[in-house]
């Protein structure tokens, strides 16, 4: 989506991103933007770091500049998404299902409780699946496969 | 505006509005001290798989030891006696000996200093005196240590390979390992270059690297129970 900004000298999130991390605190949900911030600055510093060390001049005219390209900032903010909201809630999902598989229980009820006697936490009410069924499809169609570089 | 800034404008106003829609039915979300924990109890299922695997017999256990049909994990760790926040466990029965499977408890070190096992294996004696008695596991009890990690940045960050290093010093055993859906190289030449191992990009998908990291669990478990 914006593969040449993440050369910039300067440190700037894009409009989008900002945009983005200012929903996220209204909704509750401040600490998922400070890791998109986090990992978006991480991204950047591994590019300003590779500027660094291979500075543009050089004696040869014909030699190669080796080309570092960070993921994008669009691409980490959206990859941080996926995690949270699709992969954690599969990850919980299957949790669930292999612990009744392995134990041979099929009515096991697995729960997440805070300290002391409190009620258990619902983590997922249960038509989330369905209702993040659109995120998803919308993730897997513009986010990489995981462990490639490509930006968007 | 050009038709792709708008077209840019609207794929982000869509992002924004699936939050919204998401963040109501997900109230676990809005703590940060849920994400690690549903890891981790999908990392204990991995590892209930794999001694399944190998032709153990579990069984959910309440925090008062008897058999169950709800496992329930704390959200913070916690002791193994702890009147209010002692958790389920799985009791794991195998060639005529038992152990039991613990989420997010505190144990022993070599220092003495307790420390959180995100997911551990202990000898199934040790901890019932453990209970009988109100005092922690030591390391001496413990037969599988996993760390977890889930993330929502793509790569493992580096401090958290060098805290790993120190807890497995606190742990001569022959099973520690650091499971993540993220990975780095730098983190994996850390780790097993101390004796430790890692299992990175362990996630609900692809499920064939589920599968081998649960093979991989069953014949380190064959090994030591």
């Amino acid at each position: 989506m914006s593969p040449g900004e993440d050369n910039q000298i300067e440190f700037k999130l894009d409009e989008n991103i900002e945009i983005l991390l200012d929903s996220l605190r209204k909704l509750d949900l401040a600490w998922i933007g400070d890791e998109i911030q986090d990992a978006i600055l991480e991204d950047w510093l591994g590019v300003r770091e590779s500027i660094v060390v291979n500075p543009a001049f050089d004696w040869k005219e014909d030699q190669t500049v080796r080309k570092v390209r960070g993921r994008g900032q669009e691409t980490v903010a959206l990859s941080v998404l996926r995690n949270y909201f699709v992969e954690l809630f599969d990850v919980w999902k299957e949790a669930q299902v292999q612990l009744s598989e392995a134990i041979g229980e099929k009515r096991l009820h697995v729960e997440l409780a805070p300290p002391g006697v409190g009620q258990p936490l619902v983590v997922f009410q249960s038509d989330y699946e369905k209702a993040s069924s659109e995120l998803r499809r919308i993730l897997e169609r513009v986010l990489p496969e995981p462990g490639t570089e490509e930006p968007l | 505006m050009t038709a792709a800034h708008s077209s840019k404008e609207a794929f982000w106003t869509e992002i924004q509005k699936q939050l919204s829609l998401l963040s109501a039915k997900a109230p676990g979300l809005k703590s940060k001290a849920t994400v690690p924990k549903l890891y981790e109890i999908f990392v204990l299922s991995c590892v209930a798989r794999a001694l399944r695997s190998i032709g153990a017999t579990l069984t959910a256990k309440d925090s008062n030891d008897a058999p169950t049909t709800t496992l329930r994990f704390r959200l913070a760790p916690g002791l193994i006696y702890s009147p209010t926040t002692a958790a389920s466990f799985v009791e794991i029965s195998r060639n005529k000996k038992k152990y039991e499977l613990h989420g997010g408890l505190r144990i022993k070190g070599r220092s003495g200093v307790l420390h959180e096992l995100d997911v551990c294996v202990i000898d199934r004696k040790a901890a019932v005196n453990c209970r009988a008695k109100e005092i922690a596991p030591s390391y001496t009890h413990v037969k599988l240590l996993v760390e977890c990690k889930f993330l929502g940045k793509p790569t493992f960050p580096l401090d958290l390979g060098r805290e790993f290093v120190g807890l497995g010093a606190e742990f001569s055993l022959r099973i520690k390992t650091i499971v993540s859906n993220t990975s780095n190289d730098e983190v994996h030449d850390l780790v097993t270059k101390h004796k430790g191992t890692e299992n990175f990009l362990i996630s609900a998908h692809p499920k064939a690297k589920v599968d081998l990291f649960v093979k991989w669990m069953a014949n380190e478990l064959r090994q030591v129970l």
